[in-house]
């Protein structure tokens, strides 16, 4: 509790050009080769992710989210332009640099819920009591802990999704990169989630970075929402989120008035994109 | 955030009321017991109707044997105990060939997850080995091993590789390729991926080819014992078969039949034990 209002006092009294860029997009662009020739999926976007800042892109399906995803995770190359993280230029393939969440939960059938948790550790050598340790506590803070020795088929879509995100956690990467974490799951479990999210995100001063195509979910988690237009997608809009009952919580932040104004306004962005690109096909 | 785990629980825990769950678990036991009464009705009214018609003369006694018959050689032959000296060298034989050729088979198919490139160029010769029928190589095998259990290990052996690296080699195939990635994203190394990832997941598609390999071993073993063997119970209904000896002839037969039964009941303990987390969710 302590954490989010001291960040929160910052934030106030001295803005967010005082924070320091920990993932700069710069310029990128990127084609696909198809049978029917190259096929643009990114113009020249440009972004940044401050510290400890929650960061959404939404925009329409399409707009090349998952490619700009995967190519700030660093597994598919720009075909222009490049990622920066705290001041380097990352390459293709330097994976664990970033903390790594996905739609599916990819959960291992075959491990215990506490085994699935330390998998990464695992690969990464560290003792195996202390990961132990290390991932109980993880799972104690989200309530998970008597499930430690169960299998992942006796678990539901949004606990199995939780253990994804402990998972992803307790890697200690202090960026996390999430792409819809939370689609697959029911809508009052996916408020639910990002509410523990948020939580969690600010205890521990993590850095997100939240892809979405979901508007309500993208305004009512984040400090910041990119718009990205439709294919090429290029961001359109930019728009610093600041609910008063935000940090209370996504469901409150739902109700507040500036949420259903940034909803609106979002919504009249991606509106706007489709009614072009309606023209330009008729054209 | 209690407020949040609660609420999710609520939605959650969403079971069909126990009084219906009970209805249903009643059924299901109803069921598994009329099978059951089935079966021993069908397997009880087939001796019954054999040991009838041997009896009244409906059918030749001297062709059919009878049930009575063969179970009194059965007790005979096991109080002198060479019924079960027999089945044991068959059992021997065909679980240490079940045993090689399923480890080497799954080794190799498992293996070939490694290079695409050598799996590809591998998978004619594969198919062209299996193709051949095993009593065919049967001969060779006697000639290079001998005619003792040597020769009917490899011929079990042989009857199980390949089945075993084909199964292996494409449960290694069916991985997960996100789950791979998340590996990758961990930072594993293509030896990590194979240990943590590639070889449980295959462990359902290895354990399905094991319960067929275990038939397979058997074939290949008596398939020995009929080419040239001086024990065993493809051996023992060889020489009654010469002698016209039905009862023995079926006597052998049945105890394959149990031998067989006995031997896949291991390999269910087995699957039991690799493939417990299959069953953690029901």
């Amino acid at each position: 509790m302590e954490a989010s209002i001291s960040g929160a006092a910052v934030r106030g009294a001295t803005g967010r050009e005082a924070k320091r860029a920990r993932v700069e997009v710069k310029g990128v662009s990127k084609w696909f080769d198809t049978k029917d020739g190259q096929v643009q999926a990114l113009r020249d976007v440009n972004l940044t992710v401050l510290d400890q800042e929650f960061t959404c892109i939404v925009g329409p399906s399409g707009c090349g989210k998952s490619t700009l995803f995967n190519i700030i995770a660093g597994l598919l190359e720009p075909s222009r332009g490049q990622i920066v993280v705290d001041g380097t230029p990352i390459k293709m393939g330097m994976a664990g640099r970033l903390g790594y969440m996905q739609q599916k939960d990819l959960l291992i059938p075959w491990r215990t819920i506490l085994r699935n948790v330390t998998i990464g550790l695992e690969i990464q050598g560290r003792p195996e009591g202390e990961s132990r340790e290390l991932a109980m506590r993880y799972l104690k803070m989200f309530g998970l802990a008597k499930y430690a020795d169960s299998f992942p088929a006796s678990l539901s879509g949004g606990m199995k999704q939780r253990v994804a995100l402990i998972r992803t956690l307790v890697m200690g990467q202090d960026i996390i990169l999430m792409d819809e974490p939370f689609q697959s799951l029911d809508y009052p479990t996916r408020v639910a989630l990002e509410a523990e999210l948020l939580e969690m995100v600010q205890e521990l001063k993590r850095t997100v970075l939240f892809v979405t195509h979901d508007i309500e979910e993208a305004v009512s988690i984040a400090d910041k929402v990119y718009v990205l237009s439709k294919g090429p997608g290029t961001v359109r809009d930019l728009r610093t989120i600041r609910l008063n009952m935000k940090r209370e919580s996504p469901i409150d932040a739902r109700k507040s008035a500036e949420f259903h104004e940034h909803y609106a306004a979002i919504w009249n962005q991606l509106e706007v994109v489709t009614n072009l690109r309606k023209e330009s096909q008729h054209a | 955030m209690h407020e949040a785990v609660m609420s999710e629980n609520m939605l959650t825990v969403q079971q069909p009321p126990a009084s219906t769950r009970k209805q249903q678990q009643r059924a299901e036991n109803f069921q598994s017991i009329a099978v059951r009464a089935v079966q021993i009705t069908v397997a009880v009214g087939f001796f019954a109707l054999w040991e009838w018609g041997a009896r009244s003369g409906a059918i030749s006694s001297f062709l059919f044997s009878s049930p009575s018959e063969v179970w009194a050689l059965a007790l005979a032959r096991i109080r002198d105990g060479s019924l079960i000296y027999g089945a044991y060298v068959t059992g021997m034989e065909t679980l240490a060939g079940f045993v090689v050729g399923s480890l080497l088979g799954t080794a190799l198919g498992l293996g070939l997850w490694y290079s695409r490139f050598l799996a590809r160029v591998m998978s004619v010769f594969v198919l062209a080995l299996g193709s051949i029928p095993v009593l065919a190589l049967g001969p060779l095998i006697i000639i290079w091993f001998g005619t003792g259990i040597e020769s009917k290990i490899v011929l079990a052996t042989v009857s199980c590789v390949i089945v075993a690296l084909l199964q292996a080699y494409e449960g290694a195939q069916q991985v997960d390729k996100d789950l791979i990635r998340l590996l990758t994203s961990f930072g594993a190394t293509k030896r990590q991926i194979f240990t943590k990832v590639v070889i449980p997941s295959s462990s359902s598609w290895v354990v399905a080819a094991a319960k067929l390999n275990v038939g397979f071993s058997l074939i290949g073993a008596v398939i020995g014992e009929y080419i040239s063997s001086q024990h065993g119970l493809g051996n023992l209904i060889l020489i009654a078969g010469a002698n016209y000896n039905i009862s023995l002839v079926l006597l052998g037969v049945f105890s394959l039949m149990i031998l067989a039964f006995a031997l896949s009941s291991f390999v269910g303990v087995v699957e039991h034990k690799l493939l417990g987390w299959k069953l953690a969710g029901r």
